[in-house]
């Protein structure tokens, strides 16, 4: 749908956001269809991208009253708060353009996905346990505080928080015992984006390695995340998220024991 | 009955810092004592054995009725806690949640034992999956109780047991604290300057503690 051209994406800023709030007509259709855009969704999109005041439309239904502050907005409320696939579409075509006119290189580019993706992180654990915790009641919150737990708790949980299903595979590399991949089959975030031949190496994933960055520092996990299109003659956009633990963590793992 | 609550952001700096006051009878203890500070040489006799027994007593007396006064040899009163009345002249306890450190204690002194017991949060959490470290910390007569969230640590100075009450209101503030951290132009080591946040934090600090 918005294709990310390297030349073609500063011309095109202005003529797309008049043809974004006609939605396509089975934008219903879509939305039901791609779940993933669906409640926790919305707080990525809103909490860790949007640049508040001149979001407070996309922040409906909250932002309709009126000016209602933050610490009033229920956290739970589920229905209604979706954000549709082609705006996410939209904006995240936006935010790869933006990011592309002030750096120079691929890896650079990259990075700059990546720091987006962690803000998002970051915030979706707490978001995720907050939510976890009082639907259980308040009862004794917990979070997972040893490795492989984590990490399967980012393979489904996380993942099916923020892209509607669990990833495809979480494997342990065979190079390093420091490093694990969560494999993605079909990442949805970039569906519609097709990368430029000049801009092979590019994977816009980047956004979800942050994310999964994110979400690990929040769990006292520092750790470096970076994606890797692995294609198979399956599937063509099948991503790898390398997920390299600091030492540290593998240091307090080994003091925990079995 | 007195409370000083400190948001530590992963730099180990504080982003809210707030003193609180309960005006629940938990453990009123009736005194004419106005001292601040300890002073060694009033109790000579003061050593390891009877501090640890001190704030296990102070914890008993807590759900007892405030007329019983606590059958404590060294009531908090010479440690410079709140415990400390004020001048009886005064009214016995001070401005209710006006954020200001209640008389007779020192404010820098909390805020230290607060960020002292830091290491002891850090060495408790990476053993357990529990967010709510209750009582991992004692100096003199003020216990120390914390909450581990993802990029923000809660850390409370409180002088009676009541962990069913710190509890809640460490969901409370840990919830304000998540909208809070929501916002694009908040990061995790942002101070929160907030009045809207202080008056949630106080109102929850009236209902639960």
């Amino acid at each position: 749908m918005f294709n990310l051209q390297s030349n073609s994406a500063s011309s095109s800023r202005y003529s797309l956001p008049a043809s974004a709030p006609s939605p396509p007509p089975n934008a219903n259709q879509t939305k039901r269809s791609s779940s993933y855009l669906s409640t926790g969704f919305t707080n990525l999109s809103i909490s860790g991208i949007g640049s508040s005041s001149s979001n407070n439309d996309l922040a409906s239904p909250a932002g309709r009253g009126g000016e209602m502050n933050i610490l009033d907005r229920p956290i739970n409320k589920s229905r209604g708060v979706e954000v549709g696939l082609p705006a996410w579409a939209f904006l995240f075509s936006e935010i790869v353009s933006y990011s592309q006119t002030r750096v120079d290189s691929v890896a650079d580019l990259e990075k700059r996905l990546s720091t987006l993706g962690r803000e998002s992180g970051i915030r979706i654990i707490s978001l995720h346990l907050l939510r976890a915790a009082q639907t259980s009641n308040n009862k004794d919150p917990k979070k997972e505080y040893r490795l492989i737990p984590a990490l399967q708790f980012i393979h489904t949980q996380v993942y099916r928080y923020c892209f509607g299903k669990a990833a495809d595979g979480l494997e342990k590399s065979v190079e390093g015992d420091d490093e694990y991949m969560l494999t993605l089959n079909n990442p949805p975030l970039t569906q519609h984006i097709s990368i430029p031949k000049d801009l092979s190496q590019l994977s816009c994933e980047a956004f979800s390695a942050g994310i999964v960055e994110g979400v690990l520092e929040g769990l006292d996990m520092p750790a470096r995340v970076t994606a890797h299109t692995v294609p198979t003659d399956q599937f063509p956009r099948r991503t790898v998220v390398l997920i390299k633990l600091d030492r540290s963590v593998l240091d307090r793992e080994e003091g925990l024991g079995k | 009955m007195a409370y000083y609550l400190a948001l530590i952001s992963p730099s180990d700096s504080p982003i809210y810092e707030t003193y609180l006051t309960s005006s629940k009878p938990h453990n009123q203890i009736a005194s004419s004592s106005t001292s601040t500070f300890p002073s060694w040489s009033s109790f000579p006799t003061f050593n390891n054995n009877q501090h640890n027994v001190q704030p296990s007593s102070a914890s008993a007396s807590a759900g007892q009725p405030p007329a019983i006064p606590p059958k404590d040899p060294f009531p908090p009163q010479f440690l410079g806690g709140p415990g400390t009345p004020s001048k009886p002249t005064s009214g016995a306890i001070p401005n209710n949640l006006t954020g200001q450190p209640p008389q007779g204690v020192e404010k820098h002194v909390m805020q230290m034992i607060a960020f002292s017991s830091l290491d002891i949060v850090e060495d408790v959490m990476v053993g357990t999956g529990s967010m709510y470290l209750k009582m991992i910390d004692k100096f003199n007569e003020w216990n120390v109780s914390a909450f581990v969230a993802p990029s923000v640590k809660l850390i409370i100075l409180h002088d009676i047991k009541n962990d069913e009450g710190i509890r809640l209101f460490f969901m409370d503030v840990w919830e304000h604290y998540v909208k809070t951290a929501l916002n694009p132009f908040h990061t995790p080591t942002t101070r929160i300057t907030s009045t809207l946040f202080d008056q949630r934090v106080r109102a929850s600090a009236k209902r639960h503690l």
